[in-house]
């Protein structure tokens, strides 16, 4: 399966959290005593690093059909234990910073990635919510479910608006182990045609080696389509 | 209110003794109707009650799943209906169908085609107090997500239903109270009172919060350390008991987010114009919650809470450190206090820790903070309302002001103090004898000194603690 999370990054050094450094920074991500352990920071912290290492924040606003996994692709992406089985709506905003350390241009710094997510009936019934989610982002994330053809056609439905906002656009794969409804071909043919990044879900929540690609390859494309400099240091 | 239309009891009460006697509290006429246990599923009999009218009467004490499954095929022939199911089945497998049925009730209230819902339960270690506090807040919830509005100008009952969906994650979470999870701590969903953390820095944390919540316009702030209330603005704490808990309750269901902002009602004291509940996670174990109108954006949020509680840093450090004994470090209890609870009644405010001592280590670690917690919550379910009553209690029927227990393990006690209510586990091996004589002083010491912390409204610490 070829999707760009196999394709050669621009700046990002795709193997530098295998080095002794990486690796020391990367385990600040973790809980001390249980390794398995996601930390959740908050807004006034922020992992261990060298004093002097540059933060790069993006604000990325995650969208998608109602149902087809928002908040599921959130706590994946933070390491989040089990949630609520089933399905239900998510209500108001929910914001996730997740860090993430790599090295460009032989430099290492550190990636913020701010997600915003709300639910889709919660936005139309409070204008404020989707408003809130897309101002300023650096980047929209559109999750695609293989498990449901119509989150294509949200998608579809939503890339006019997004493109008028001149938005940086990615889609995030949420791979289904039975009911393929939207095959390999097609999406590629799809990200092809609309020219869109897409990301599959990385299917382990904390084994490094499947996540690590996922947010190199995140933060390479974010990071080159929007020319952030490294200014805040922290 | 409509919410006040559902009466609960106890199913092990109602098979002694009568309907009537559960509906004496509601002053209603009645006419004797005895149940005797193990009835099948019927409609069993007519109560002619004041206003002239027929109220069937289902009940229901075998076979909780058919009921259930029943329940919504029932002709309605009279302005009530009495519905008996078993709380216990509830909570395990009827969790899902008690969720489906209620808003099928609230319509009926709301289209007056019954006057009240009866709920019995059989679970005999719930009492009555318990279960309606429970129902209440699942009642509330509703109102919290949607308003009180869309709940009564409702034309869609499946529209409703779906709509409901969104309050089933806080409706489980107040059934789990039930059986609580292993990483429940709190004991805010029983005693109906805010849990707080009692520490040091908190004149200064209310300083720095009151201008912070002053600068965003509102005047509705808290400062949470893991999970419990450390500083709050002097409006907060005139939110409704109800309000304080389904937010703590929604707060814990999402503590892995690094801001939420949730439009929320207030189901007592703005059940029409809803508010945001917003909410920025400070450091891993510390947080900051308001309650605010359409502005400012959870975007100018963020840099205002930064800002502002930047410099606090490390005293937000310190006050963690408190956690697990909720109290300052320099306090240290009796080393027989296994864990506590001080309920502030008039404060509506309660102080637990399941390892007081956090820093010495538990001499008696037989006992897990699990079970310790377990033994706690039965505790409280087991005495208050059937053996003595919470000081503010309009029911006067129990005048008792201290209860023993004793256990092959630990020991258990209770005081009523002025307006605090104290449940204490100790180890066992301390003689009643001893407990009632010798280590009554002590008890009553360590008592006071805990009820003067939980204040949280005295201005110095007591130094002054047992042994």
């Amino acid at each position: 399966m070829e999707s760009t999370t196999t394709t050669s990054l621009k700046h990002v050094d795709p193997d530098w959290y295998k080095t002794v450094e990486g690796e020391r920074i990367v385990q600040q991500l973790y809980h001390p005593i249980n390794t398995k352990v996601r930390k959740h920071f908050g807004i006034l912290e922020h992992p261990n690093v060298t004093p002097g290492t540059p933060e790069i924040m993006f604000k990325i606003g995650v969208l998608g059909k109602a149902g087809s996994g928002k908040t599921k692709t959130i706590s994946v992406l933070s390491g989040k234990p089990a949630v609520f089985p089933g399905y239900i709506e998510t209500i108001g905003i929910h914001v996730k910073n997740i860090y993430w350390p790599a090295q460009i241009q032989a430099k290492t710094c550190l990636f913020k990635l701010q997600f915003w997510e709300s639910g889709e009936s919660c936005s139309k019934r409070y204008n404020y919510i989707s408003t809130a989610c897309m101002e300023k982002t650096d980047a929209v994330a559109i999750v695609i479910n293989r498990a449901d053809r119509t989150s294509l056609d949200y998608a579809d439905s939503k890339l006019d608006s997004l493109s008028r906002l001149n938005s940086t656009v990615v889609l995030f794969v949420m791979d289904t182990e039975h009911d393929v409804q939207v095959h390999d071909q097609e999406l590629s043919q799809y990200a092809r045609r609309r020219r869109l990044p897409f990301f599959h879900l990385p299917p382990h929540t904390l084994d490094i080696k499947y996540f690590a690609p996922f947010y190199n390859s995140l933060c390479d494309f974010v990071y080159s389509s929007q020319h952030k400099v490294m200014s805040d240091t922290l | 209110m409509w919410y006040n239309k559902f009466f609960i009891s106890n199913g092990d009460k109602l098979r002694r003794c009568s309907v009537a006697s559960l509906c004496r509290g509601e002053k209603i006429y009645r006419k004797i109707c005895d149940i005797p246990g193990g009835l099948s599923v019927s409609i069993r009999n007519w109560i002619n009650f004041r206003r002239n009218l027929f109220w069937s009467f289902v009940s229901i004490t075998q076979k909780p799943l058919e009921t259930v499954s029943s329940l919504k095929n029932i002709n309605i022939t009279g302005k009530c209906h009495l519905i008996y199911l078993s709380l216990y089945y509830l909570v395990t497998d009827l969790k899902q169908s008690f969720l489906q049925l209620l808003p099928l009730w609230m319509s009926y209230i709301w289209h007056e085609a019954i006057e009240s819902v009866f709920i019995f339960a059989t679970d005999s270690s719930l009492s009555t107090v318990h279960l309606k506090h429970i129902l209440d807040l699942v009642s509330h919830t509703m109102v919290f997500y949607l308003g009180l509005e869309e709940l009564v100008s409702v034309k869609n009952i499946e529209r409703l239903k779906k709509d409901l969906k969104v309050c089933y994650p806080l409706i489980d979470t107040i059934l789990d109270g039930l059986s609580p999870k292993e990483d429940l701590e709190d004991f805010c969903d029983l005693t109906n009172y805010t849990d707080v953390l009692c520490c040091t820095e908190r004149s200064t944390f209310e300083g720095i919060l009151n201008c912070f919540a002053e600068s965003v316009g509102t005047v509705f702030g808290c400062l949470r350390v893991s999970g419990k209330v450390a500083a709050a603005t002097p409006n907060w704490w005139t939110l409704d008991s109800v309000e304080l808990l389904q937010i703590q309750l929604l707060l814990s269901n999402e503590r892995y987010d690094t801001g939420i902002d949730i439009p929320i009602y207030l189901p007592v004291r703005s059940p029409k114009i809803p508010f945001r509940l917003v909410q920025w996670k400070l450091t891993q174990n510390s947080d900051v919650c308001l309650l605010c109108g359409p502005t400012p954006s959870l975007a100018d949020l963020e840099k205002e809470v930064k800002r502002f509680w930047r410099t606090a840093f490390a005293l937000l450090k310190s006050a963690e450190s408190c956690y697990p004994a909720n109290i300052p470090l320099d306090i240290t209890l009796d080393k027989n206090v296994l864990s506590y609870l001080v309920v502030n009644t008039e404060k509506r405010r309660s102080l637990s820790s399941l390892s007081p001592h956090s820093t010495s280590g538990d001499a008696h670690s037989h006992l897990t903070a699990v079970r310790k917690r377990d033994i706690l919550r039965t505790f409280y379910k087991t005495i208050v309302g059937t053996m003595i009553n919470l000081p503010n209690s309009e029911d006067a029927s129990h005048d008792s002001k201290e209860v023993f227990m004793n256990f092959e393990y630990y020991s258990l006690h209770a005081l009523i103090s002025e307006m605090y209510l104290i449940l204490v586990l100790y180890p066992s091996g301390l003689h009643n004898h001893y407990l009632r004589s010798d280590n009554i002083k002590s008890v009553r010491r360590t008592s006071d000194a805990m009820t003067s912390i939980c204040s949280l409204g005295a201005d110095s610490t007591p130094t002054e603690m047992v042994r």
